[in-house]
């Protein structure tokens, strides 16, 4: 399997699309980060606040960035029968979907998280932390966002094992986040553990308004998470990237049978 | 059933019977791919999860599509047609088990109060004030939310909401439920039986009967509108009237106690069984008894009651009215107008639509303006600050201090006694636009921003307030916190007067700081125009008053009015 992956490793820095799609999803996240600044739309305070408020841009690219990397990992050696040679030279099934798995879960887990905590990151030297939003509980909460990363890259290396075309997962992955995105937002949804992944749940910080007869609005945040949801977000993230995993792997075995 | 547990169990059993016949025709299919169908019910069942909740009951439906997944994995007809048995068996058990299980999609209520009183004692402003013990309060009203719990009783829910809310006499305390018919279902089964009359009491002290039942059965007895009645049930009214758990939801929330004494024997006429035995005077004096019947639930008689009680003039929210000759009434319903004035132009454009037509209305001979604020529900400070300023006399005038804000501890500063300190100052300058008098009528239902603006027009030259009562006595700015059984809206926002003392709303002692200038009487006069006549007394009150000033140029001579 060190081989596969070794190789994987070569490809990937080497892989225009896996290229591209970092760069934007860089420029992007800077661009989260400066848009606000630029159009003045914003009151500019501090990093812990920016995370507070601006859930919805600092997670949107990350999203797309895994859904690429992990459809281009998993699935751009379909097209040339990459994995028939591998399994035709000695290497045992298991060796072959985890060569490709394992690449995909450490470039899609930590780039994602990379660039979620990028924009952040940014901010804070801009501006400082400040002290409206607890760091300790932020902190938390960006490290337990590896554990829904890798279970969306559990889930679309499932996907891609199925489709076996990395476009087509792309555009499917991208159509059923979106989809449950959407859904999640208007119907409100209650059991986050269970949709695809509860990285909104982590970026969610609740808010108490306060105000004034003027224009004198305080916001305080409370950060800090419930032993519920820490531990709701690493059981539902290990076994259902498990069980995605280990459906992928299943259907990848029996598919290479037939 | 909700509706996506009725999809769920579609999904598992349709899609049981589907795969069944799949599971035959597919091994004829070169192509793996079909497999992938056996996964779209565990699929759609994350999807459904994720949007209702997990419910025990359902365990059966997640089962079965969790099982149906057994034909993705193995690649055998008899496994699959097996699973899809098993699947479509379980979905088919959920049915019946959701319908008998009492706890179905039931909200942890105890968990609810727990959520909303720690919201409380983070940001609730006024527990001091008011001199309430969150943690008494929880305590005592745990049971009533743990007894709702093992009921899986949302109205019990409610009426135990209602009931701890009402502790903080703070009219922008209040919860409300998911759904508007668990209110309704709560009130009925609070407020008792109807047994063909409401009762009110006079200014004298005397119950009465009102919105009596018009039938033979009470014209014989001889019970009509302002009959005096004397014991209810062989109860004291003032007393069996506290002990209703009506009157804690309905007359608690007023936070001024006079508020809260005006409506308090309305509540007895709903206590007894399938009779009471009443005692009254008949019209020559004499002490009579009747066993009256119950004829169904007292609540729709109670909500009449307090509707012609606390009516006002009838037209459309802003919309000006003819009273008389000489006199005009602008209706205001809410301290809201449209959202694009507010957020724009700081209600130049409402000001500007209120100028031209006084500009009218004066041009027409109209001396006398009413602004009928009874049964506002409040809204915004800067519309009340719009309103104030078009009709104060020319000046700059006081309306109230924002509590100063401390970042670091992000809550409102208290000095060393711990009052809290005063922050910004607000005023704003008078126009006058309306040379004539101004009434302001006001009731126990005016309240937040309407009990703003009577305090800031309190004391002008040209104002004078009119009610049966003060208005509700809450001015404090509002937030709330979301659970799961609804919503839980509290004082969240500091308004204080310029010593630093709260703004209107009334602390320990229960007297609010918004007091009226005439108090007008509720009685027989009051309860013959509102209940036979079917009049608005006190706007006849009001026109009376005013063109009695207007006469004798001299305030506080009317026989019937008292004043402050």
């Amino acid at each position: 399997m060190r081989n596969i992956v070794k190789a994987q490793f070569f490809q990937i820095v080497r892989d225009k699309v896996i290229r591209g799609m970092l760069v934007v999803a860089l420029l992007m996240q800077v661009l989260v980060v400066l848009l606000p600044i630029w159009l003045d739309n914003e009151e500019i305070t501090s990093a812990g606040e920016f995370f507070a408020t601006n859930e919805g841009g600092i997670m949107m690219f990350p999203m797309f960035y895994v859904i690429v990397v992990t459809a281009q990992i998993c699935g751009s050696d379909f097209g040339d029968k990459t994995h028939n040679y591998e399994l035709m030279s000695g290497h045992r099934r298991w060796d072959v979907f985890g060569g490709r798995v394992i690449p995909a879960l450490l470039f899609g887990g930590i780039g994602g998280l990379f660039l979620i905590m990028l924009p952040v990151g940014i901010y804070a030297v801009l501006y400082g932390w400040g002290s409206k939003v607890s760091f300790g509980w932020v902190f938390l909460r960006l490290i337990l966002m590896l554990f829904p990363l890798l279970r969306m890259v559990c889930e679309f290396a499932f996907w891609t094992f199925l489709i076996k075309n990395p476009y087509g997962v792309m555009g499917f992955c991208l159509l059923v986040f979106e989809l449950s995105m959407g859904v999640t937002e208007v119907l409100e949804c209650h059991n986050v553990f269970l949709s695809m992944s509860n990285i909104p749940l982590l970026m969610m910080v609740s808010k108490w308004v306060t105000f004034g007869l003027g224009n004198d609005i305080h916001c305080i945040y409370d950060a800090s998470l419930s032993g519920d949801v820490v531990w709701g977000t690493i059981i539902a993230s290990v076994a259902f990237g498990t069980a995605a995993l280990y459906l992928g792997y299943v259907f990848f075995k029996n598919d290479d049978m037939n | 059933m909700i509706l996506y547990d009725k999809i769920l169990i579609g999904i598992v059993v349709g899609g049981a019977l589907f795969l069944y016949i799949l599971a035959g025709v597919a091994v004829r299919v070169i192509s793996n791919k079909w497999r992938a169908v056996y996964c779209v019910p565990v699929l759609a069942g994350m999807l459904l999860l994720a949007m209702c909740d997990f419910e025990i009951s359902m365990l059966g439906a997640y089962l079965g599509a969790v099982i149906l997944l057994a034909g993705f994995i193995k690649d055998s007809v008899k496994v699959r047609r097996r699973a899809c048995v098993a699947a479509a068996v379980l979905g088919l058990v959920t049915i019946p088990v959701c319908m008998m299980n009492k706890g179905y999609r039931c909200v942890n209520y105890v968990q609810d109060f727990k959520d909303g009183v720690a919201s409380m004692k983070d940001h609730y402003i006024l527990a001091e004030h008011k001199g309430v013990d969150l943690d008494a309060l929880y305590e005592t009203y745990l049971p009533m939310f743990e007894e709702a719990n093992r009921n899986h009783d949302e109205v019990q829910n409610y009426i135990a909401w209602a009931s701890f809310t009402a502790e903080f006499h703070d009219g922008h305390i209040g919860f409300l439920p998911n759904e508007e018919e668990t209110m309704q279902a709560a009130y009925e089964r609070v407020c008792g039986n109807d047994y063909g009359l409401a009762l009110m009491t006079l200014e004298d002290g005397r119950t009465v009967a009102v919105n009596v039942e018009e039938n033979d059965f009470f014209r014989e007895a001889g019970i009509h509108n302002g009959t005096v009645i004397t014991s209810w049930d062989g109860y004291n009214i003032a007393e069996v009237a506290k002990e209703t758990l009506a009157y804690h939801m309905f007359a608690y929330p007023l936070a001024d106690k006079d508020n809260e004494d005006f409506c308090r024997d309305l509540f007895a006429a709903g206590v007894g069984g399938d009779s009471v035995k009443i005692t009254y005077l008949d019209d020559s004096n004499v002490e009579k008894e009747l066993v009256l019947p119950k004829l169904g639930n007292y609540y729709e008689r109670l909500k009449d009651t307090l509707e012609i009680i606390n009516q006002g003039v009838e037209t459309g929210h802003m919309m000006w009215a003819e009273i008389d000759e000489e006199t005009v009434c602008l209706r205001i319903k809410l301290m809201m107008y449209d959202s694009e004035t507010s957020k724009t132009e700081n209600y130049g454009s409402m000001q500007a639509e209120i100028r031209a037509k006084a500009e009218e209305y004066k041009a027409a001979g109209k001396k006398h303006l009413i602004l009928d604020l009874r049964g506002n529900g409040g809204g915004s400070g800067q519309m009340v600050k719009a309103l104030a300023s078009l009709f104060a006399p020319k000046g700059e005038y006081y309306y109230c201090t924002d509590g100063l804000w401390d970042d670091k501890s992000e809550c409102y500063l208290k000095d060393a006694t711990g009052h809290y300190v005063p922050g910004k100052e607000h005023y704003f300058r008078g126009e006058n636009i309306w040379d004539g008098p101004v009434t302001i009528l006001v009731n126990s239902s005016s309240i937040s921003a309407a009990d703003h603006l009577t305090k800031v027009m309190q004391g002008m030259e040209n104002v004078t307030i009119m009610g049966f009562t003060e208005p509700n006595g809450s001015g404090q700015g509002v937030g709330s916190c979301l659970l799961e059984s609804g919503e839980l809206s509290f004082s969240g926002s500091l308004l204080l007067d310029r010593n630093g003392d709260i703004f209107v709303d009334s602390g320990v002692d229960r007297e609010s700081t918004n007091d009226i200038d005439v108090q007008i009487p509720f009685d027989e006069n009051a309860v013959r125009v509102l209940f036979d006549e079917g009049g608005d007394y006190v706007l006849q009150k009001c026109m009376e008053y005013r063109n009695i000033v207007a006469n004798s140029a001299c305030y506080g001579i009317i026989d019937s009015t008292t004043e402050n």
